[in-house]
């Protein structure tokens, strides 16, 4: 037994705190430290700070230290990922999709929190040879590269995920971001010119209601009409467009109400003009068409994400393998070009792209990515491996069965889209209301009318139309919007991307929330669950033989071993056992570590002194420790919480046993098709949380799909939301912005219904007059507007407190 | 009254101005990113050029 008292110390780069017994510097010399020198808590961070040092950037702690409140999003990078796989970025048909000119790239960048980050990213010029530019957009979290002449990209994504910024290519669809460039110009040349006429007509109201009258009455009404002019036409343009549209479809849209408002205002006003009357409504219509411009742009700008299907690169169909040209000569290509028959070797680490039998030697391969399966499968030759699987290790041959367009890999990917596209087409709570308020202010109206009829036709009309404008739908049009806008993003901050406001609707209404096991409940990696040795010397050997191996077990031991602050053993010459396993020797003894014979559900490894044991060590997919808090927040919230895995029964039968899922809730062993089945037969209202290939149908067919942080780009296209953090702690936090978020528009919604109800009552009884109008609609906007800023502030300091 | 005739264009003529300059700067593309330039003019002073003392001025 080891008693140790813990130390509370943090990290140098990523500041998480590092809360192993014993703290201790982790250089990778092994030599112990004194107070001042930098501590890390895992070898990925170390390495990071290593690089930063090495090229004189250190004062981005300084800048990122200057401002904590913004920068609280951990940068921890494991040192698995450091090694990932980029040289598919080095092919022509990479450039050829993602490059517009073969030489600027942008990359959608995970991780990017502050100015620190941009300071760094942008002085990428500075350590990278390879990079000509780097300019940072923050509020996109992209960059964008220029390499210089004959640089490879493949190097400058690798800089970039060293860094703990993984990066996604992103489809330069030239003339789409063009389009979309183009698009919020004039959206914004839009605002600013209803904003510079709407504040002069106020002007020239001002003075009338104020009682100006004679000549001066009549030229300033005359001016403020003509001012009016580009505002209702050209600034309300949109409203009409899409009002249109919708009435085409047959489908009522909030735009309908808010067209009809202006149009009727606009043609009482100068009917009235030309009468010489003062029913003059160009005022308030053109504050209500510049507040309704600003609302929408918000949300529009707050939801260009980025992660659209269409922008985003596909990582999984490319990749570079070793084929052989002749017999015996290898040279490296690319996947896509391969024929089925041909002989290849994959690269350890990466991604198999092809569907491939084994023809010669063994191999490990790890199919979580497509099917959730925890364990890694050894193959010999005769077995097929599956495109989609990460090649641990080995040295096997394989050759081609299926090309990268016909794997059942290519096969799911198809199938997503396609369910993505036909996702059913959901009915906005804004749609919805404007479909009752138009029933319900034309019934009044009609009544209106009819009242009248007898008696006083025009004064019955002149009222109805009145209704019609004073009860304009402000609290869909501006406090819809602005409180989607808001949540968006609150939920920003706390380290999720929403694709779109759409998402957040549908979770007010989510009743069954369905998880991936591996790497989603689990971190997915490998990490000793249990060990047995006697002495710290002992993780020191472990150490000295693991620490420069790149299999996942290895790492996973050496990663042990120094949280636990042994210092490596230096060996002079390491050797790589046939049977699995390391051996080194040193002061007259031998040593191994390998796999041990077990029935267990994990791994079980032993360290050997000449072939005695001294010490051994469980290794197994580790449950997140976050995760058992946030599925009871989520229980106690009301939710029902599932499993939807790939891996084998009895892992997850321990997994659901750990964190209290029952028998009906837990489903292990499901295709990646099975698991979109039973989310449709599960009805509409589910959440899928997921990260790999295996997900991205079930996101597609849930009503909203959350991939976790360090997802496939696939899943990052199906889903709809995106948690940026390594860890499931925003998932609470999400719903409680989404449920936040329906309250504060619930609570608008009833502040606009008693101004409508008055407003309205007042048209009826004829009191209605161009002043009131001027008072009550921009009163009524500005109410609901300031009412959803409040909301958001309340629930801040909610959040501070617990 | 008659000064009101002048001042009218005048006021006009001035928020016609802003307008402009407005949706000049908007179509050349100043109001594209509002968020990096805030963080990036921060760097270019201070700390950053600290960390580049000592390096040969490029």
């Amino acid at each position: 037994m080891k008693t140790m008292t813990p130390t509370v110390a943090f990290c140098r780069h990523c500041q998480s705190e590092i809360s192993s017994p014993a703290v201790q510097s982790i250089s990778r010399t092994g030599s112990r430290t004194g107070p001042g020198v930098p501590l890390f808590c895992c070898a990925g961070c170390e390495a990071v700070h290593g690089i930063l040092e090495k090229h004189g950037l250190t004062s981005f702690y300084q800048l990122r230290d200057a401002n904590p409140p913004i920068c609280a999003v951990p940068m921890q990078v494991a040192i698995e990922d450091m090694h990932r796989d980029y040289r598919a970025y080095d092919e022509p048909g990479f450039l050829k999709a993602a490059s517009s000119d073969g030489n600027r790239v942008r990359f959608f960048l995970e991780g990017m929190s502050c100015s620190a980050c941009v300071w760094l990213l942008e002085k990428l010029p500075d350590f990278c040879t390879d990079v000509i530019s780097a300019r940072v957009n923050m509020a996109a979290s992209t960059i964008e590269v220029v390499r210089r002449p004959g640089g490879s990209f493949s190097f400058i994504a690798t800089t970039l995920n060293q860094l703990g910024y993984k990066p996604h290519a992103l489809k330069t669809d030239e003339s789409t971001i063009r389009l979309q460039t183009r698009e919020r110009r004039y959206d914004l040349i839009r605002i600013g010119i209803s904003a510079a006429l709407t504040g002069n007509i106020m002007i020239m109201a001002v003075s009338l209601y104020g009682g100006a009258t004679g000549e001066l009455a009549w030229l300033f009404q005359i001016v403020a009409a003509c001012l009016s002019v580009p505002v209702l036409s050209y600034g309300a343009w949109p409203f009409y467009r899409s009002a249109l549209a919708s009435l085409r479809l047959r489908r009522l849209n909030i735009d309908v109400p808010i067209a009809l408002a202006i149009l009727v205002g606009v043609l009482t006003s100068v009917v009235s003009l030309a009468r010489g009357g003062t029913d003059l409504y160009f005022d308030s219509l053109s504050m209500l068409v510049f507040l309704l411009l600003s609302s929408r742009f918000l949300l529009k700008s707050i939801q260009d994400t980025n992660l659209q299907a269409t922008h985003l690169e596909d990582d999984l169909l490319v990749g570079t393998v070793e084929k052989e040209v002749r017999s015996g000569v290898w040279a490296e290509t690319s996947a896509s070009v391969l024929q089925i028959g041909d002989r290849v070797k994959i690269q350890v680490g990466s991604l198999v792209p092809i569907d491939g039998l084994v023809d010669s030697g063994f191999a490990k391969v790890n199919a979580a990515v497509l099917t959730g399966e925890s364990a890694n499968l050894n193959v010999s030759v005769g077995d097929v491996v599956e495109a989609g699987c990460r090649y641990v290790s080995g040295d096997s041959v394989l050759r081609v069965l299926k090309t990268p367009r016909q794997t059942r890999l290519a096969g799911i990917l198809k199938e997503t889209e396609r369910l993505a596209e036909t996702k059913s087409k959901f009915v906005h709570l804004s749609d919805l209301g404007a479909q009752y308020f138009i029933a319900i202010v034309f019934m009044l109206a009609t009544g209106v009318v009819l009242f009248f009829f007898k008696a006083n036709p025009a004064e019955g009309i002149s009222r109805a139309l009145a209704l019609i404008i004073v009860t304009c739908p402000c609290v869909f049009g501006i406090a819809i919007p602005l409180s989607m806008a808001m949540a968006i993003r609150k939920a920003a901050r706390r380290g999720v991307i929403i694709k779109s406001a759409d998402a957040i609707e549908k979770l007010w209404s989510a009743q069954k929330v369905f998880f991936d096991k591996t790497a989603t409940l689990t971190t997915g990696k490998m990490t000793v669950v249990r060990s047995c040795y006697s002495k710290q010397s002992d993780l020191g050997i472990l150490r000295g033989l693991e620490q420069d191996q790149l299999h996942p077990i290895a790492q996973s031991l050496t990663r042990y071993a120094t949280t636990e602050g042994a210092a490596a053993v230096q060996f002079q010459s390491i050797e790589k056992l046939a049977t699995g396993g390391v051996s080194g020797f040193i002061d007259g003894f031998t040593y191994k570590v390998r796999p041990l014979p077990g029935s267990g559900i994990n791994a079980n490894f032993g360290l050997f002194q000449n072939e005695r044991i001294i010490a051994d060590f469980e290794v197994g997919d580790e449950i997140r420790p976050e995760t058992f808090r946030v599925l009871t927040w989520l229980r106690k919230a009301g939710l029902e919480t599932h499993i939807l895995s790939g891996d084998r029964k009895p892992i997850v039968d321990q997994c659901a046993a750990k964190l209290g899922f029952s028998q009906t809730e837990t489903r292990a062993q499901m295709t990646p098709e099975e698991k979109a089945k039973v989310i449709i037969a599960s009805g509409s209202n589910s959440v899928m949380i997921g990260d790999g290939a295996n997900d991205a149908s079930a996101f597609a067919a849930a009503s909203v799909g959350i991939a976790v942080h360090g997802s496939l780009d696939v899943s990052l296209r199906a889903a709809d939301m995106y948690l940026t953090q390594p860890n499931l702690e925003s998932i609470p936090a999400l719903f409680q912005i989404a449920r936040s978020a329906k309250s504060a528009i619930y609570r608008n919604l009833a502040f606009s219904a008693s101004f409508n109800i008055a407003a309205g009552a007042l048209a009826i009884m004829g009191e209605m007059t161009p002043l009131w109008a001027a008072v009550l609609m921009p009163l009524s906007s500005l109410t609901v507007l300031l009412s959803a800023l409040f909301s958001s502030r309340q629930f801040q300091t909610l959040e501070a407190r617990t | 009254m008659n000064i009101i005739v002048l001042l009218l264009p005048i006021a006009l003529t001035l928020a016609g101005g802003f307008a402009f300059a407005f949706v000049y700067s908007s179509a050349r593309g100043q109001f594209d990113d509002l968020e990096t330039p805030a963080h990036r003019m921060l760097l270019d002073s201070d700390i950053a050029n600290e960390s580049l003392k000592g390096q040969p001025h490029e």
